[in-house]
């Protein structure tokens, strides 16, 4: 377990996982631009579907493979400059795909036949879990391309964020299955008309006649590939577990979130992947945890029923705002009851917040049992659509 | 929304789906109906939420007239092939049933028609006046209520087909089947219900009966408290409350602040939400419930549920 700070300050990757929804590719953003700027290092940030607003904030306008340096242009209006380099990527699974048969087919012919396949994107998306193989592959090639020092990736939006570890493993095993040499055996429907006459039967009466021949005929092509695959396989599933690389699990304190965390945390140590930080994300700001809010509270509600209070406060903001004129057109009567009725709201959302405030410090012990370390990120007040945002994320996140 | 036999419910992942099936589930119920809520992974989400064991293919009555089941392929095939086929089950014959689902595997809508066979299956039976699911995420609805027909395109003849058959006519039936998208007040949350909602338009049959949005924080301040509250943040009131109280209540402020601009930005989202909509056919429901994000678990669908009931009537 490290901090962020050192995190940063290590070269190789980051593969930051947690449940749907609860701001993984913001906090990717951020810990890239945090790298960016601290340190001189070149650095990339892969992310599979952004909100259209990050995207813009991290420069990215177009979708497609291609990698796109930020320039410093962006860091403009902020106060932290870049020291190193800042590069943001999407990934596109179809054109991923598509590259990877162009680069292992054996041939022309082969290439061809297989992206024109009409069972191509079915069987692909089936077999090996294609979004998840290609997020790791666009990762080593990223990776092995030597252009960067530290890449964080964002897991793309699965059910099961370990899916896309088991991708690599997933696309050997499929190679090496028996179903995929019986079905491609040269003798094929001689085989497996003689082993398996009932389900052939049966599944020519599924299916109907010749869907068979199809799916084995697509099998055969793909299996010329074979060697390119499973040796790429290995090397992106050796880089997963090489010690340069780094595993954050995200979450908020909530109790959903959480429990997928903790899952995933537990199957990563199995998988002897490790943890190296959890960041807890839409945590409440921290002077607004604890008794000072409470007092507030309490010294609001005498305040309130105070009705001299109210009504010298009224006199107050009656005159302060002559300018603006707002409060001034509510007459005495209506602007005391309307005050009192606001400071109770106020105090009622400060007792919340405390409230809340309580909940999640019960909860950040979960995440203090899974994680020996954590960060947190506060709750904003709005979404982060700009570089400027992110270097105040990533800065919150620094802090010890 | 309930007055149909078959809903899908479905959304980002991360939305709260499980959650608002499971509260569907008691609605429905509680409107005097026989339901089936049928769970479409094993991660156990519902059973948690419904408080039960471990839930099976073979629905289970676990509260009067509210019964839940989980989809399991497997069982899926095996109870079509018998039913439907009147053929003794594949498995029998050892290693077939893997190579069956290798091809089931490879051919497109296979899968998908099983489950959704099941489904229809439960709807035609009328053991239940409605099936509600806890279906898989936005990415996957589609080519789930589709798989009839994109069975039927690719494989041209054979039984198969000839089942897809009275399984597209319930799944296109509007009055029986419809899609419910459930989403958050986030910006991801909602472009992928708009995606999903066109994508259902465009690409299938199927109606899309509810947009649901789930944990929309509450109003903080009436339109004259607002007026109020950013005069109460002006230095010299803040300054005379310091001087007549003896305590500054900028950490108040702050708090309340923080709310307020939380339900700024999810009437924001909403607001693409309801626009976005708007531009694609009229959808009749947007029902939009509280957030209990920090209620008990174990209290949470009986509030939504309640919640769900009072909209719903």
């Amino acid at each position: 377990m490290t901090t962020v700070a050192e995190l940063i300050q290590r070269d190789g990757l980051i593969i930051v996982c947690g449940s749907g929804g609860v701001g993984k590719t913001s906090i990717s953003a951020a810990l890239g631009v945090l790298a960016a700027t601290q340190t001189n290092k070149r650095v990339l940030v892969l992310t599979v579907d952004p909100a259209k607003r990050l995207a813009n904030a991290l420069g990215l306008r177009e979708f497609g493979n291609v990698e796109v340096q930020i320039t410093s242009d962006l860091f403009k209006t902020s106060k932290t400059k870049l020291r190193g380099s800042l590069s943001a990527g999407m990934i596109d699974t179809k054109a991923s795909w598509d590259d990877l048969i162009s680069r292992h087919a054996p041939d022309e012919a082969t290439r061809n036949s297989v992206l024109q396949n009409s069972l191509y994107k079915n069987l692909t998306e089936r077999f090996v879990h294609s979004h998840d193989y290609i997020a790791i592959e666009r990762l080593y090639q990223a990776h092995s391309s030597g252009a960067y020092d530290l890449i964080v990736v964002d897991t793309p939006p699965s059910r099961n964020a370990l899916t896309i570890l088991d991708a690599p493993k997933r696309m050997q095993d499929f190679f090496s299955s028996r179903l995929l040499k019986l079905l491609t055996a040269n003798s094929q429907w001689q085989l497996l008309a003689l082993a398996a006459k009932p389900f052939y039967e049966i599944a020519d009466r599924l299916l109907g006649k010749g869907l068979l021949r199809d799916v084995a005929e697509f099998f055969t092509l793909f299996r010329t590939m074979e060697a390119g695959f499973v040796e790429r396989a290995k090397k992106v599933e050796a880089l997963l577990h090489d010690s340069k690389t780094s595993f954050v699990i995200v979450t908020t304190l909530e109790d959903a979130p959480l429990s997928e965390a903790e899952f995933l945390s537990a199957a990563l140590k199995e998988r002897k992947f490790s943890t190296h930080l959890a960041i807890a994300n839409r945590v409440i700001p921290k002077e607004l945890q604890g008794g000072a809010l409470t007092e507030q509270a309490h010294v609001l509600n005498d305040a309130r029923q105070n009705t001299e209070f109210i009504s010298e406060l009224a006199d107050v903001l009656v005159n302060t705002d002559a300018s603006s004129g707002t409060s001034s057109d509510i007459d005495e009567a209506n602007l005391s009851k309307l005050l009192t009725q606001t400071l109770e709201t106020i105090q009622n959302y400060a007792l919340a917040t405390t409230q809340i405030s309580e909940m999640q410090s019960t909860l950040l012990d979960r995440v203090a049992g899974f994680a020996d370390h954590f960060a947190v990120a506060p709750m904003l007040e709005s979404d982060i659509a700009d570089i400027n945002g992110l270097v105040t994320l990533g800065e919150n996140l620094n802090i010890v | 929304m309930l007055d149909r036999q078959l809903l899908f419910i479905t959304g980002k992942g991360g939305v709260g789906k499980s959650t608002v099936a499971a509260s569907l589930g008691r609605a429905a119920v509680a409107q005097g109906k026989r339901v089936l809520l049928c769970e479409m992974d094993a991660k156990g989400a519902l059973s948690t939420l419904l408080q039960t064991s471990e839930l099976s293919f073979t629905p289970r009555e676990i509260s009067p007239n509210l019964s839940a089941m989980t989809m399991n392929t497997q069982d899926a095939l095996r109870e079509y092939v018998s039913i439907f086929l009147k053929t003794p089950f594949v498995a029998a014959i050892p290693g077939l049933a893997g190579i069956f689902d290798f091809v089931a595997d490879a051919a497109p809508g296979v899968k998908e028609v099983l489950v959704v066979g099941k489904l229809c299956y439960e709807v035609r039976k009328g053991n239940y006046d409605i099936v509600i699911v806890d279906a898989e995420s936005t990415g996957h609805i589609v080519a789930q209520v589709a798989a009839p027909t994109t069975l039927r395109n690719f494989v041209p003849l054979g039984p198969l087909n000839e089942q897809t058959k009275w399984m597209t006519a319930i799944l296109e039936d509007s009055q029986k089947t419809g899609v419910v998208v459930v989403t958050t007040c986030q910006e991801m949350a909602v472009n992928e219900a708009l995606e999903l909602v066109e994508a259902l338009q465009t690409k299938t049959k199927v109606s899309a009966a509810a947009i649901i949005v789930n944990r929309v924080p509450s109003e903080i301040f009436t339109k004259s408290q607002e007026i109020v509250f950013s005069q109460l943040n002006q230095v010299a009131v803040k300054s005379f409350i310091v001087k007549k109280t003896g305590s500054s209540i900028d950490l108040s402020l702050q708090a309340s602040g923080l709310a307020r601009a939380r339900r700024n930005l999810a009437t924001h989202h909403i607001a693409t939400l309801r626009s976005g909509l708007a531009k694609l056919d009229p959808i009749k429901e947007l029902l939009l419930l509280p957030d209990f994000s920090y209620q008990p678990p174990d209290l949470l669908v009986s509030k939504l549920s309640s919640e769900l009931e009072a909209e719903l009537s």
